[in-house]
């Protein structure tokens, strides 16, 4: 093999290098979509497949056998696309063709009896059954098989084939670059399968380029392409050698482009060489000119049209062109001939003086490339092939000559010969209309997009849930298979083509809602289980092609696409670039890592499967949904780590907790925090103002939207667990849209914050979503018996679907462990921290060795309170005069706060941190005397559970769930609240008074460590789950 | 086509809620995007209004090619009713493009549904030009005084300073 492969290379070179002034490509692009119908015979579009038979396909073939036994050299490319090879290689088409072909043997002859009267015509009809007669008699030779003759001049190195995408997709337009790759892979196993090798060249359908296709084609061997000419006009840089030298793409694939000059010469109907008079005239056919005046002659003919009597071509066109006035002329194959010849030396002539100017401006060996519809030689241009067939004689005569001026090549060969080119970026392109898209995307055809990228994300979806559980049933694996066949048929460029053209805008609207509906119809059957073989049959009958397409193909240019989206958006991430990054993109990237690290397989159960388990009365683990506005690492309330906390413990207890919250930057899309699910949603940034509630609105549709995609993946959930009324909307639509349990945990009320009073719009409309939040919910959880007693209250809630469960907290750990002392009257401190210079340091930066240190820890809000402390520390100063407060937290009312403090006199003492994190708030409770909670409202003081963790004193005041907490007295104080000389009384016995402080710190020190613990907590909380699944 | 059974809400669920935008020419982008019963009457039950009486808008964002830049330098917003598809007639060669979706708020502000991803439109051909025609749309500068992405990308914080955890509180 390797010495075959040298062997071409050697012809490449001397094929490119002995080039005179350079090479000319000559490329044929043999096309049709698959118009094969399998029950009707008669159709006029599966006709085209044998018109071009007839006309391109055996005249080419002839054509070559002629040079080859006249041993004249040539060079020659084409691209035989999978569709069309398809269907030449079906036996239905075969054989119907063969009919097809007999019978317009029979029409030939008959009509040399019909034309006896007219010499002229009569030998173009003689003409025609001989031709004809003698394709009918190779076909028949070649068993009917073409393809084989096609393979055996490649081999014999004078046609150079390329492959095509499988169905001729226009490649930019497809949403998926999976399914982009996968269309190149299959278009290049159906190569092989026919010809033996994987090709070294591909067409791309339309020549649509676009730059992510670059590294497709590289990944799949692809060495080179055509574009347009001005893909390389407007490349970056701009090419040295103007378009007579290819480029390469950033991935090292050659891109050859199409000359616009040479295109013209052949292409143009009224320049062009096949508008010249003495060439036969394509619309002169009988078929559409016998039978209008006389019955006869109408019975006669037709037999030969469409079975309703729609006129058609029958290849029997008896004129030439003659000139653009007056009557048209009989055909005279003589002079059409001589004209093939002039023609012939007119295209070569003009190619050297190209190439002579060329040479004079380029570096390196310029090429010219001359690619065509291969149907326009023979159907259109009926004498095309000959054309083609007299370039290569008088280039042939021409080197016998001594005349080595240009030769012509394959793109191969010049890819072989010239290894270093220059590197370009190159945009979108295509050779149609306009040079883009417009062609295949405009009023007429736009519709078609929507559907396709519908099909496309839902086999996407269906192929990548089930990739796990394939590979032992074949009919599953037969409903993959076709459902791809189906979607990339629908896919073709040819029926957004013929939409723009209106010539059968009918039959490409039936064949992309045909296909498109094939392919729900089975990825429904895979979805479901529930498998109709008999349709599936049919199916694969109607379309027998592609033997080779397996689903595995597409899975791994899924995975492919996937790590390159996850790649980029990494790369994107460390820019500071959030708004650029898309939402739809980050959400199906988010999906496509969910799909890899999710170790469960997606259930196959349904609602009804599950509804019944839930009946037993085991445990079995249940998959909970939690909705959480913010979670870890985003830390601005207390719901943030009191949701992380019970989640890592419902965890331990048998629970699968997926939370679906907001993204933050610089963290993971997804991942598992202590077997916590973690999926944080990407919000799109407003790049306008928007009012605060389109923001909850935007976060609540987000969290729907990606839940969906959740549930779409497999991943059912038992029940919703909904924190506060931030995720209210998100809450309610999907308990709605799944029928769906929905526990609520309310970690605070608006009214409550109000002070029992609601007076603005905003606070109105909050108070409304928590009512109606705890409406929906099956069940309520609330952290003390003081919010039970308010939700009850100002909700309407019956007391039995309220349960209290306080919030954990993690304490340090003793200084003298259990193991020492088992004495349960003594009672220890935690280990405040055992760095104590690093803490003589830090307080240092805050207070003098004497000084006594007051610390809140909070969010600077006017609930908080923070504003009696303040006014109380006047009072305290007047008995310890050297005393510090520290304040840490941020929030809107910081800047008051801080105003506040200069107007009492206190800026000397008082020192605002800012936010704190967790490190720095244990830093400051090793170094504090007493901790202060002066909550005006408080539903439960999460912070004074962490501060008795800790083991530090502390001063609440007797509101909500601080006021449950703390025994007063045993192992803390209460204050009145919002009452400043109590708390200032309080604060100041407590300073005073340091043994007290310490035995107060040690008894809530036990407390916390007894019954606020997380353990515990998550039990209680499982217990809630339990009893909402049984209702 | 054949239509999901009435049961099978999951398939239902993810199919109706996409954006897409497609480029033409270097000069036409072509967008179009759905959005399913369920968003909409979330948005209806959320601004306790009809979806047809809210004021539908599709906004095109236009970035430099350099990928590095990230804030748009313009935006287009053309009103475009019940259509579900439209094309952007006026755009720049060789510049980035993302489409947005949404309505009109009670406040006259835009309230974005979907977004599409970045779309670059090819480099303009002198030879290739075509006819550039205007549609009905208003053309907004990005300032930044009404940009609050920024603000948004360096917080973790809501972008609305005086939002704390569970309220919006009063600016005084």
């Amino acid at each position: 093999m390797s010495q075959l492969l040298e062997t071409n290379s050697t012809i490449s070179l001397n094929r490119v290098h002995k080039a005179g002034d350079g090479c000319v490509a000559l490329v044929l692009h043999a096309h049709l979509p698959y118009v094969r119908h399998n029950e009707q015979a008669e159709r006029l579009e599966e006709r085209w497949f044998y018109e071009a038979m007839t006309e391109t396909y055996l005249p080419l073939l002839d054509m070559f056998d002629r040079l080859e036994r006249d041993r004249v050299p040539y060079r020659l490319t084409m691209t035989l696309t999978p569709t069309l090879l398809a269907m030449m290689d079906d036996p239905l088409m075969q054989l119907r063709y063969e009919r097809y072909l007999s019978r317009s043997v029979e029409l030939a002859q008959s009509e040399i009896t019909r034309t006896a009267a007219q010499p002229e015509l009569q030998a173009v009809a003689d003409m025609y059954a001989q031709h004809w007669s003698y394709l009918l008699q190779r076909f028949r030779e070649w068993d009917r098989s073409i393809i084989p003759q096609f393979k055996r001049h490649y081999e014999a190195g004078h046609l150079e084939l390329m492959t095509c995408a499988l169905t001729h997709a226009f490649l930019p337009f497809l949403k998926h670059s999976a399914l982009a790759q996968a269309q190149i892979e299959y278009g290049i196993m159906e190569h092989e399968r026919h010809f033996g090798v994987r090709p070294d060249g591909i067409w791309l359908p339309e020549c649509a380029y676009a730059p992510h296709l670059s590294k497709l084609l590289q990944q799949s061997g692809i060495r080179y392409f055509i574009v347009d000419q001005h893909a390389l006009q407007q490349a970056e840089p701009m090419p040295v050698n103007d378009t007579f030298v290819p480029i390469t793409t950033e991935d090292g694939v050659y891109a050859f482009p199409r000359d616009a000059m040479s295109s013209h010469q052949v292409w143009s109907s009224h320049e062009g060489y096949p508008g010249d008079p003495d060439y036969r005239e394509y619309y002169r056919d009988i078929g559409f000119d016998l039978g209008w005046y006389d019955e006869d002659e109408w019975n006669y003919i037709k037999p030969h049209l469409l079975a309703d009597g729609a006129r058609i071509n029958t290849g029997l066109k008896y004129y030439r062109i003659t000139g653009s006035n007056g009557e048209k002329q009989p055909y005279c194959p003589e002079w059409a001939r001589a004209r093939t010849v002039d023609h012939a030396r007119h295209f070569i002539h003009s190619r050297i003086q190209q190439l002579r100017h060329a040479k004079d401006n380029v570096t390196g060996i310029p090429i010219v490339l001359c690619p065509y519809d291969a149907e326009l030689f023979g159907h259109w241009w009926y004498e095309g092939p000959q054309w083609i067939e007299a370039v290569f004689r008088e280039w042939h005569e021409m080197q016998q000559q001594g005349n080595q001026t240009l030769s012509f090549v394959s793109p191969l060969d010049y890819v072989n010969a010239v290894p270093n080119v220059q590197q370009a970026e190159m945009s979108m392109s295509s050779w149609g209309r306009g040079g883009y898209a417009e062609v295949w995307l405009q009023e007429k055809n736009d519709w078609i997009y929507k559907q396709l990228h519908k099909a496309e994300e839902n086999l996407l979806t269906v192929l990548q849930r089930h990739a796990n559980d394939w590979g032992y049933s074949t009919i599953r694996e037969r409903l993959a298979n076709q459902s791809i066949r189906e979607l990339m048929l629908a896919a073709a460029s040819d029926w957004a083509f013929i939409l723009d053209a209106d010539t059968v805008p009918s039959y490409a609207i039936e064949r992309t809602n045909h296909h498109l509906e094939r392919c729900q119809i089975l990825l429904h059957m895979l979805e479901h289980g529930i498998y109709n073989l008999t349709e599936l049959e049919k199916f694969e009958a109607d379309t027998p092609c592609f033997p080779n397409l397996h689903y595995r193909t597409l899975l791994d240019a899924m995975t492919n696409e996937a790590t390159k989206t996850l790649n980029s958006r990494s790369n994107s991430s460390t820019s500071a670039a959030p708004s650029s990054s898309d939402h739809q993109l980050m959400l199906s990237s988010l999906f496509a890592y969910i799909r890899q690290q999710l170790p469960t397989s997606p259930s196959q159960q349904d609602a009804n499967d599950r509804n019944s388990l839930t009946q037993n009365s085991a445990w079995n683990k249940k998959r909970i949904l939690m909705l959480a506005w913010e979670f870890p690492p985003l830390v601005i309330g207390g719901l943030s780590r009191a949701v992380y906390d019970l989640s890592r413990y419902l965890v331990k207890r048998d629970c699968e907790i997926h939370i679906v919250t907001r993204e933050v930057p610089g963290t993971p899309l997804y991942e598992k925090m202590d077997g916590i699910h973690v999926h944080r949603v990407p919000l799109a940034p407003s790049m306008t103002e928007i009012g605060f509630m389109d923001w909850i609105f935007q976060m609540n549709a987000s969290f729907t939207i990606c839940t969906d995609a959740l549930i779409t993946e497999g991943i059912h959930f038992d029940f919703i667990h909904a924190h506060d009324w931030l995720v209210y909307l998100a809450a309610q639509d999907l308990k709605e849209a799944y029928q769906l349990p929905l526990v609520v945990t309310i970690h605070a009320t608006e009214h409550g914050r109000n002070h029992g009073a609601i007076h603005t719009d905003m606070q109105q409309r909050i108070h409304e979503m928590e009512y109606e939040l705890t409406q929906k919910a099956e069940h309520v959880i609330v952290c003390s018996q003081a919010m039970k007693r308010e939700v009850e209250r100002i909700f309407d809630l019956p007391p039995m679907k309220v349960s209290v469960i306080p919030n954990g907290v993690e304490c340090v750990s003793t200084i003298s462990s259990s193991a020492h002392n088992h004495s349960p009257d003594h009672i220890s401190l935690p280990i405040r921290s055992t760095d104590i210079d690093n803490i003589r340091v830090f307080r240092s930066t805050i207070a003098k060795p004497e000084d006594k240190i007051i610390f809140f820890i909070g969010r600077l809000v006017y609930e908080k309170g923070v504003q009696v402390l303040l006014s109380s520390l006047k009072l305290v100063q007047e008995r310890v005069p050297n005393v510090k407060l520290v304040i840490a937290g941020a929030g809107p009312m910081a800047s008051e706060l801080k105003r506040l403090t200069a107007e009492l006199g206190l800026s000397h003492c008082v020192h605002f941190t800012g936010f704190v994190n967790d490190e720095e708030r244990d830093l400051l409770f090793d170094i504090t005397d007493v901790s202060v909670f002066p909550s005006l409202y408080e539903p439960f003081g999460i912070v004074a559970l962490e501060a008795m963790g800790r083991g530090v004193p502390i001063v609440v005041s007797d509101t909500g769930g601080l006021a449950e907490i703390i025994d007063h007295n045993h192992d803390g104080y209460k204050a009145l609240c919002g009452h400043t000389e109590s708390l200032a009384w309080h604060i100041t016995d407590l300073l005073l008074y340091p043994d007290k402080a310490e035995q107060f710190a040690k008894q809530a020190y036990r407390k916390v460590t007894t019954l606020y613990d997380w353990d515990v907590i998550s039990l209680s909380t499982r217990q809630v789950y339990e009893g909402v699944i049984a209702q | 086509m054949v239509q999901p059974s009435i049961n099978n809400r999951h398939y239902t669920a993810n199919q109706s809620n996409i954006i897409h935008l497609m480029v033409q020419q270097p000069t036409v982008l072509f967008g179009y995007w759905e959005v399913s019963k369920r968003l909409k009457s979330l948005i209806e039950r959320h601004y306790r209004s009809s979806w047809h009486e809210l004021r539908r808008v599709a906004r095109l964002y236009q970035y430099t090619y350099s990928e590095s830049d990230s804030a748009p330098l313009i935006y287009y917003d053309a009103e475009v009713g019940n259509s579900e598809s439209w094309y952007f007639r006026h755009v720049v060669p060789r510049h980035r493009y993302a489409l947005d979706y949404g309505f009109i708020n009670h406040n006259h502000q835009f309230v974005s549904l979907l977004r599409s991803t970045l779309v670059g439109t090819p480099r303009n051909d002198p030879d290739w030009i075509v006819e550039v025609r205007h549609e009905s749309s208003t053309i907004h500068e990005c300032s930044p005084s009404d940009s609050q992405h920024q603000q948004y990308g360096q917080s973790n914080y809501s972008p609305f300073q005086q939002f704390s955890t569970y309220t919006l509180y009063s600016d005084n």
